[in-house]
């Protein structure tokens, strides 16, 4: 997933991206709420961990103004607010989930994973496209009953062609998807992932146009 | 006696005081009735000795019977003067007797006349006037009496159970609002009353007293999200740090780095129940036993010194005007206290650069003078600056270190002093705040 992490705590900054990349997620942070909300409306997340209490703007501001500019990104509100009224607020205002400080970084990620599964595929466990079946909840992928072996990149890559199913996707997108920004990263390596994955699950499936980019068709 | 309701301890009372009035009234009543009646009975037989003397008689009853005296005493007047009692002679000697006198008889019980006869010469009496006339009167005002009496407190009794019911519908008023209102609930205020009357100000006095009730639950509530906040982030970042680091094996700057950070969050707790234990420690009740003599000047210089490196690091000028030498009986923690947090925000909200004055005088009182030309407080948050967790800046920017509990401390300590704070300053200009015990 691609992640922004609106949080003016640097410690909690810290362990958050840690464990987010370590799970192969890419993330970027900001410390206050102007920030975070230009970042959100110029760049496409498919999550975004937003913290009630910022500098500049408070999350619930920034939550506001980003339902109303019609930005529907996944978002759980992190707060240390703990009142009922509090989490009401926060889901009338259009946040998807909601997370009470100090909470548990598993808990945090699977509801994360939960909420993403849910804008895949209608909250089903299961993608499936002709002969493919994809178990969200496993992490497995099938073809005619028989398992593949995917890659952390090429199952991410996957989920994200399907979310964006019937559109074109570029190399761009891709990249800035799948690879953290400040990792540097050779084009070939983007190349290759996608050349992988297009030979386990086959050429039908995914389609290539040259120099344009990938597309899933459904 | 016990009654559980105030009504039948109202009505009670209010039965036992009308029946003892109307008790009191009756035999009142009735005795001064009763002497009235004999006082009138008799001057009416008096009268009518009078009359009857005056004229003398001509045509008298010859009928009378001698029985009617049986049950009498009896005595016969001359010239209203007692003649003869009915000790003095047998009955039936009566008409003899009376024959003797030849004018008229009285009939006298012991206290009062009971009746007048008038003697017919040679011949019988008649009767004038009849005790009985009265003793008839008499009892029937006490039936009278017994009949109306036990109806007139029933009706005031009911009267006043109605009058009880009609005073306890405002309070049973009041009584249906309150319960409304509970810890969770403060919106409610109680409805007003139509008179402006006692009711109406035992209203106004709940109301205010729900509308100081509110006031404290909100700021005893604000007080502990705060501090829930201060808790709940370095316990965040304790858990999650714990949480990633123990998700594999990592190389030993890892666990250093991740050691460190939470070596600080745990620092950061600390300081936050320190401050608050001071915050509720003392209390003007046990100050001032912890009072001893300090050389004040001396305690302020030990502070300055101690920032010392924190003011050279932001090269901030340190302009020390005057310092007194003082001695005085304070708590010297407090009073640490309140010197180090002043510097300390005055060097925290000032830029590199600045001027920070101080001065220290005894004028009748003990000065503290401190000035910054730091960032300043604007005057709509001026009131609220030394309430808890208070901190100008909505944000709770985390560049700029603390809690807000500072000038909270700083402004209970000089309390618990009997002192006095003065805060002025300028957005964007600088603060003035003067501390005089």
């Amino acid at each position: 997933m691609k992640i922004l992490l609106i949080e003016d705590d640097f410690n909690i900054i810290s362990f958050l991206k840690r464990g987010l990349i370590e799970d192969g997620h890419s993330v970027q942070t900001s410390q206050d709420g102007e920030e975070g909300e230009y970042l959100a409306c110029t760049n496409v997340y498919d999550l975004i961990i937003l913290d009630w209490m910022l500098p500049k703007k408070d999350g619930i501001e920034v939550l506001k103004s980003l339902r109303k500019k019609d930005i529907f990104t996944l978002i759980i509100m992190l707060t240390a607010k703990s009142e009922i009224d509090d989490k009401v607020l926060g889901l009338d205002n259009g946040a998807d989930d909601y997370l009470a400080k100090p909470f548990s970084y598993k808990e945090l990620i699977a509801r994360a994973q939960a909420l993403y599964r849910r804008s895949l595929s209608q909250g089903k466990n299961e993608i499936i496209i002709d002969d493919l079946v994809i178990d969200l909840n496993q992490k497995s992928v099938k073809i005619n009953e028989k398992n593949i072996s995917l890659t952390l990149k090429e199952s991410q890559l996957l989920l994200f062609l399907i979310k964006h199913k019937n559109t074109m996707v570029s190399k761009g997108m891709i990249e800035e998807q799948l690879w953290n920004n400040e990792e540097f990263i050779n084009s070939n390596v983007i190349q290759v992932t996608i050349y992988n994955l297009r030979k386990k699950i086959g050429k039908e499936l995914i389609k290539s146009f040259r120099g344009l980019g990938y597309k899933i068709e459904i | 006696m016990k009654f559980k309701s105030l009504k039948t301890r109202v009505l009670f009372w209010f039965g036992s005081i009308t029946f003892l009035i109307l008790l009191i009234f009756s035999y009142t009543f009735y005795f001064l009735y009763e002497q009235n009646t004999y006082y009138n009975y008799e001057a009416k037989l008096k009268k009518e000795v009078g009359f009857v003397k005056k004229n003398f008689l001509n045509s008298l009853d010859e009928n009378i019977n001698k029985t009617e005296f049986l049950s009498s005493r009896i005595a016969i007047y001359k010239d209203e003067k007692i003649f003869k009692k009915s000790s003095d002679f047998k009955l039936d000697d009566i008409i003899s007797t009376l024959k003797e006198v030849k004018t008229f008889s009285l009939i006298h019980n012991d206290e009062t006349l009971q009746a007048i006869y008038v003697l017919q010469v040679d011949k019988h009496f008649k009767r004038v006037a009849y005790e009985n006339d009265v003793d008839d009167k008499i009892e029937d005002i006490i039936e009278v009496m017994l009949v109306v009496e036990p109806l007139l407190f029933l009706t005031l009794l009911f009267l006043g159970s109605k009058l009880i019911d009609k005073i306890l519908i405002p309070i049973n008023h009041i009584s249906k609002s309150a319960k409304k209102i509970s810890i969770n609930n403060f919106k409610n205020t109680m409805p007003k009353h139509k008179h402006n009357d006692e009711i109406a100000k035992l209203i106004e006095s709940f109301n205010a007293m729900i509308l100081r009730l509110h006031k404290g639950v909100d700021n005893l509530d604000r007080f502990n999200n705060d501090v829930s906040h201060e808790l709940r982030t370095p316990l965040t970042v304790i858990k999650g740090e714990i949480e990633i680091t123990q998700r594999k094996i990592r190389d030993s700057s890892y666990y250093i780095n991740s050691i460190n950070t939470i070596e600080y969050e745990v620092k950061q707790i600390e300081s936050i129940i320190e401050d608050l234990l001071l915050l509720t420690k003392y209390s003007k009740d046990n100050i001032q036993k912890t009072f001893e003599k300090t050389s004040i000047d001396s305690l302020l210089l030990d502070t300055i010194y101690k920032y010392d490196t924190k003011i050279k690091s932001k090269n901030i000028t340190l302009k020390i005007d005057k310092i007194d030498t003082i001695n005085k009986k304070v708590n010297p923690l407090l009073l640490k206290t309140i010197f180090s947090n002043l510097i300390d925000n005055a060097i925290k909200y000032s830029s590199n650069d600045k001027t920070i004055s101080i001065k220290l005088y005894r004028k009748d009182k003990i000065h503290f003078f401190i000035e910054d030309e730091g960032i300043g407080i604007s005057k709509e948050k001026l009131p609220f600056i030394t309430d808890r967790f208070y901190r100008a800046d909505i944000s709770r920017n985390k560049t700029i270190e603390g809690f807000g509990l500072g000038l909270s401390i700083v402004k209970n300590s000089v309390e618990l002093h009997d002192g006095e704070l003065k805060i002025e300053s300028i957005l964007n200009k600088g603060t003035k705040i003067e501390v005089i015990l």
